[in-house]
């Protein structure tokens, strides 16, 4: 993507984003023909997640870059997913046993009776693989759908429980879970890419803000107090960015897990500090400031959490480390 | 290390790419004998011979003259060659020569403005035998370095320039054998305008070096006194008053370079540091919190400094946007170390029998100077506030 394309595509985006109510946005788009365009240019989808995360627009378009990237067997089978519980790894959300599925997960917009909704369980147990669902509230009456109370006011997030038996759903196994990674590392992707674009929306509103406000005969944005904190929080969006970079040229599973992770954190340091230099009027409900940090605190503990996520590569490290001394050893043995 | 025939690259052949340069460097890395795992702690005089010998088994094998031109050693590619150097030798857990260090920092800016001085000096520091330092801060010019002393006066007699004055925090200094020098020219009220950069030997009469115990016990730092040294003006690096603009271009690689080559490092000390807790037993929860979070802190470094690297490469300058590189550095170290001093407790402070405990102590007291070197971390917070953000002057 050269420089103009990306300046022209953005304001074009920054145009629907602005002027669609939420949920018009991706009908918008699709009718300036945005499957073809990503279909060519993937990364368009980068400058959208950051657009909407800049204009704290809450959507389910994160749905669209899921879907895009199912590769076979599941391209094009499906319309909306619902996304496992965030403790994924202490309560697995949709348990595969031999009678169905039980789901315990989120969509982010609440599905109509014939949309095809991706569910994915988790390995069970070593007898029952993990598997891939997809089925319709139509056929999977055992589903229960009701509002999610998320922080996120503006989104429209349902939390979806019950169960799918075998016989409503066509299901695929999931042997080695690949379907399933898949699909969690476009979400973390774009979920991380949402959150940058809400770390620099955040950023802007502090520097509107520090500009503007005037104490002790001067724009607060010279003091250095409040200078200095706005820098560290720039260079945390740096930090995000570049590591989104690498996450869109590799596709890989790790790459979205540092950039989902490290934007987490970033994005809770920045609110803090772009918070305290806003000062009283940052905590009205009538500034902006509330509105970046529900949607980015929703995303992280829906798609994250990047607490959670920077354990596993602190237990990652140790295991490698373990795994190359024994191998080490062994070879050491052998020779 | 023996150098392995099979896998060295073809020297005068067509250059390699830096892909292609990465799976044959760590092919001819594997090749070698494992080095002997370094005892327990060595000294800086023994880092540095180590890392004589390293220079030379690479330099024969012909990895370190990739990403120099042939007029200084070299024999082709770019920036992008030597940052693969670093990263591949740190993988297979080889420590980086201190002397490429300096190396990194001063030599692009030697091959721009001084081409006649590179040719001279950098055939001997690629092949290991000689050292290079830098001499920018002074003891009243730290973060201000716009207001230093030091002085070059210009002899029209016989063609040299006299220095006179003090520098100090040289890293290397007293094993170094040439120095870069930044030095006054102009009056002392011309700050930026009226400096110059000169190459001063370091066995010059009139020269003297001291070195500073650092706080780990290390001489790592020096501080050199110039007492009527005389440099001919064919050791002068750009042009009499445009010292700044080459002090500029060279923080540019230390920006970069110098904080990918970090990067690299400090993967390789934290996975030191897991292995070690591992093999204590000691994996608790909180450990994987910490170790976790110095890896998502070393990501950002080498995601950030990588880009820089390539904008280097393409011949592009690097903003003020670097300053936001270079804090990212200083959060990487004080994560990797402050993590080693807090993980390895009680050994980290009471025990230095354990194996790794005098190098982590060491290099703990290292990385607390990551937020001062090359311009203190408020310094780049105000390059960032000021010309990133614009943000209302102080």
């Amino acid at each position: 993507m050269d420089n103009d394309f990306e300046r022209s595509l953005r304001d074009t985006l920054r145009a629907v984003i602005s002027e669609s109510a939420s949920d018009r946005i991706g009908k918008e788009l699709d009718d300036l023909g945005w499957s073809e365009l990503v279909s060519e240019t993937p990364l368009a989808f980068s400058l959208l997640y950051d657009e909407l995360g800049r204009a704290a627009r809450s959507t389910a378009l994160i749905d669209q870059l899921v879907l895009s990237e199912l590769g076979s067997p599941l391209a094009g089978c499906c319309d909306a997913v619902v996304y496992q519980a965030p403790a994924q790894d202490l309560r697995p959300p949709a348990q595969c046993n031999v009678d169905g599925i039980i789901v315990d997960g989120w969509a982010m917009n609440p599905p109509d009776m014939d949309e095809r909704l991706l569910i994915w369980s988790a390995k069970h147990s070593e007898q029952s693989p993990a598997a891939i669902a997809i089925t319709t509230l139509r056929s999977a009456p055992g589903l229960d759908i009701r509002p999610a109370n998320t922080l996120d006011s503006e989104g429209s997030w349902v939390r979806i429980t019950g169960r799918v038996l075998h016989s409503e759903a066509e299901t695929i196994t999931d042997f080695h879970g690949q379907l399933r990674d898949g699909v969690r590392t476009s979400a973390r992707r774009a979920a991380a890419a949402e959150m940058a674009g809400l770390a620099h929306g955040i950023l802007g509103l502090a520097i509107e803000h520090v500009a503007t406000r005037t104490q002790f005969g001067r724009p607060i944005g010279s003091f250095q107090a409040v200078r200095h904190r706005l820098a560290d929080a720039r260079t945390l969006a740096a930090g995000t960015d570049a590591l989104l970079e690498d996450a869109w040229d590799t596709g890989s599973a790790e790459s979205a897990d540092l950039a989902l992770a490290y934007a987490g954190h970033a994005h809770r340091l920045i609110g803090s500090h772009c918070l305290q230099v806003c000062g009283a009027m940052g905590l009205t409900w009538e500034h902006d400031l509330h509105r970046y940090l529900r949607r980015g605190y929703t995303l992280d503990a829906a798609f994250g959490p990047a607490a959670r996520i920077t354990e596993y590569f602190g237990a990652q490290l140790i295991a490698r480390t373990a795994n190359s001394e024994s191998r080490h050893s062994a070879e050491a043995r052998s020779t | 290390m023996t150098a392995s025939q099979q896998a060295r690259p073809d020297s005068g052949a067509e250059t390699l790419t830096p892909e292609e340069f990465r799976v044959r460097l760590s092919e001819w890395l594997r090749a070698q004998a494992r080095p002997s795992p370094a005892e327990d702690h060595s000294s800086l005089e023994e880092r540095i011979s180590r890392g004589a010998r390293l220079i030379a088994a690479l330099y024969e094998a012909g990895w370190n003259r990739y990403g120099w031109p042939s007029a200084v050693g070299g024999i082709g590619g770019d920036i992008r060659h030597r940052a693969v150097l670093y990263d591949e030798l740190c993988r297979a857990d080889v420590e980086i020569p201190e002397q490429n260090v300096i190396l990194e920092v001063v030599a692009p800016a030697l091959v721009a403005f001084a081409p006649d001085v590179a040719a001279r000096r950098l055939p001997g520091v690629l092949r290991g035998e000689e050292i290079l330092c830098q001499g920018f801060s002074e003891p009243e010019s730290g973060s201000d370095l716009a207001g230093l002393r030091c002085r070059a006066t210009f002899d029209a007699a016989t063609g040299d320039f006299v220095v006179n004055g003090q520098k100090i925090w040289t890293s290397f200094g007293h094993v170094a054998d040439h120095i870069v020098l930044l030095c006054r020219t102009g009056t002392t009220e011309s700050r930026s305008r009226g400096l110059t950069m000169l190459l001063v030997d370091l066995r010059a009469p009139g020269v003297d070096v001291r070195p500073i115990r650092f706080a780990n016990g290390e001489n790592e730092l020096s501080e050199v006194f110039f007492h009527d040294v005389r440099v001919s003006q064919d050791h002068l690096i750009g042009d009499v008053d445009d010292g700044w603009s080459v002090a500029t271009y060279l923080l540019q690689f230390e920006r970069g370079m110098y904080a990918w080559m970090r990067q690299a490092v400090l993967s390789s000390r934290l996975r030191m540091l897991a292995a070690q807790l591992d093999s204590r037993g000691d994996g608790g929860d909180g450990h994987r919190e910490r170790l976790g979070a110095a890896v998502l802190a070393i990501a950002a470094l080498r995601a950030r400094s990588s880009h820089t690297v390539q904008t280097l490469a393409l011949g592009d300058t690097v903003g003020p946007a670097a300053s936001m590189d270079k804090l990212l550095l200083a959060t990487a170290e004080h994560a990797v170390y402050d993590a080693s001093r807090d993980l390895l407790c009680p050994d980290f402070a009471l025990d230095d029998t354990q194996p790794g405990i005098l190098q982590w102590r060491a290099e703990w007291f290292y990385s607390r100077a990551a937020s001062i070197y090359g311009g203190a971390a408020e310094i780049q917070r105000t390059i960032i506030a000021d010309r990133v953000l614009n943000l209302p002057r102080e």
